[in-house]
């Protein structure tokens, strides 16, 4: 797997952003969000959780990949037959 | 709702869930048919009991899978401890993984739209057809390639595809089948990928629909038609994934794409004739 080291920072503020979007949606009403969110409705009291999951799946996707481009061995792992 | 009647829903969930029908667009199709209207009219015990015909497809793909379940998470940690992704069963294991993303934020922006502009019947009867043309098209494409030669970018492809089934009709089996198929993997393979797929995400829809219908409170009197329907599809389930990989081995998804012009076309047939009503609910 190619590395890409340059890329860890990037994805670690991008899953930081998603995380707190996702956060933004489980503790505000669909009223509270703001305008140029998708899911946001004047007067309602409705919680977007599952926007918030979807949001949560990204940021934890961003932290994967910096996690996989911030180390791991040089030498392959490949065992035969697998 | 009587226990006959959760009997034949758990069937035709446990069936459909892994025959590329649409098991979402039967269990619609099925009580419109029969102008049944219960679940229809009780919207909490329809949820739940949709959640609970879903756990049991959910113990059938882990009870026959269970020695790849095994492998695959046992390689996906080590993967994970490894930052590095080296061997065939951690390749598969996050295809998996990346191939249920798609579904999960497109379910979570689009449930909503999904679940009131969605799912009738007549949608149902377009889709079935349509997908089904899809399905006989990709799988007269040449098998080239076997499980073993996943790759991340497969698994996102079958993924994005995945997204497709959201909508009520389309099944969920019948699309990541279809683009497994064109994207060269033998008929075996792409069933197995696409059964595997269904784990993680009817895992993670299950337990979120679980966590909201306790908190929501079961309506009394339940429980008889609920265990009945999730061992219905359960063993339904189980029964029809293995005929299903013992078929495919040997012959064409043909009979399915039959199946699935015929059943849209007697949809939209009945709908086109007045005898039962374009929209239900």
């Amino acid at each position: 797997m190619q590395k890409r080291p340059q890329l860890i920072l990037p994805a670690i503020a991008l899953g930081i952003l998603f995380l707190a979007i996702a956060i933004v949606y489980w503790v505000d009403s669909a009223s509270s969000l703001p305008s140029f969110f998708p899911g946001h409705e004047s007067g309602s009291s409705h919680h977007h959780v599952k926007h918030g999951i979807a949001a949560a799946v990204v940021a934890l996707g961003c932290f994967v990949f910096a996690w996989f481009q911030s180390g791991g061995p040089t030498a392959s792992r490949e065992r035969p037959g697998t | 709702m009587s226990e006959l009647e959760a009997l034949l829903l758990g069937i035709v969930q446990g069936l459909t869930e892994f025959l590329p029908i649409s098991s979402s667009g039967h269990l619609i199709l099925v009580p419109w048919l029969q102008d049944y209207t219960f679940l229809e009219d009780h919207e909490k015990f329809n949820k739940t009991f949709d959640v609970a015909l879903h756990a049991g497809t959910l113990v059938a793909a882990i009870s026959y899978f269970r020695r790849e379940v095994i492998t695959y998470l046992g390689a996906f940690f080590r993967s994970v401890r490894a930052r590095t992704i080296e061997t065939v069963d951690e390749r598969i294991a996050w295809a998996i993984a990346v191939g249920t993303v798609p579904a999960v934020i497109a379910g979570g922006l689009g449930s909503s739209f999904i679940e009131d502009h969605l799912g009738e019947p007549w949608m149902i009867g377009i889709q079935l057809i349509l997908f089904g043309a899809l399905l006989g098209w990709a799988d007269r494409l040449p098998e080239s390639r076997g499980v073993d030669r996943l790759t991340l970018r497969d698994g996102l492809y079958v993924g994005l595809a995945q997204v497709l089934a959201l909508a009520p009709g389309t099944s969920r089996s019948g699309i990541t089948i279809t683009a497994a198929r064109y994207l060269g993997f033998d008929r075996d393979s792409a069933a197995r990928l696409s059964f595997l797929l269904l784990i993680p995400a009817v895992f993670g829809a299950t337990v979120y629909s679980a966590y909201k219908a306790i908190g929501d409170g079961l309506p009394s009197g339940v429980a008889g038609p609920i265990i009945v329907g999730t061992i219905a599809s359960a063993v339904s389930g189980y029964i029809a994934i293995a005929w299903l990989l013992r078929l495919f081995r040997t012959h064409s998804y043909r009979p399915i794409v039959i199946y699935r012009y015929f059943a849209g076309a007697f949809v939209l047939l009945l709908i086109a004739t007045g005898i039962r009503s374009a929209t239900f609910g």
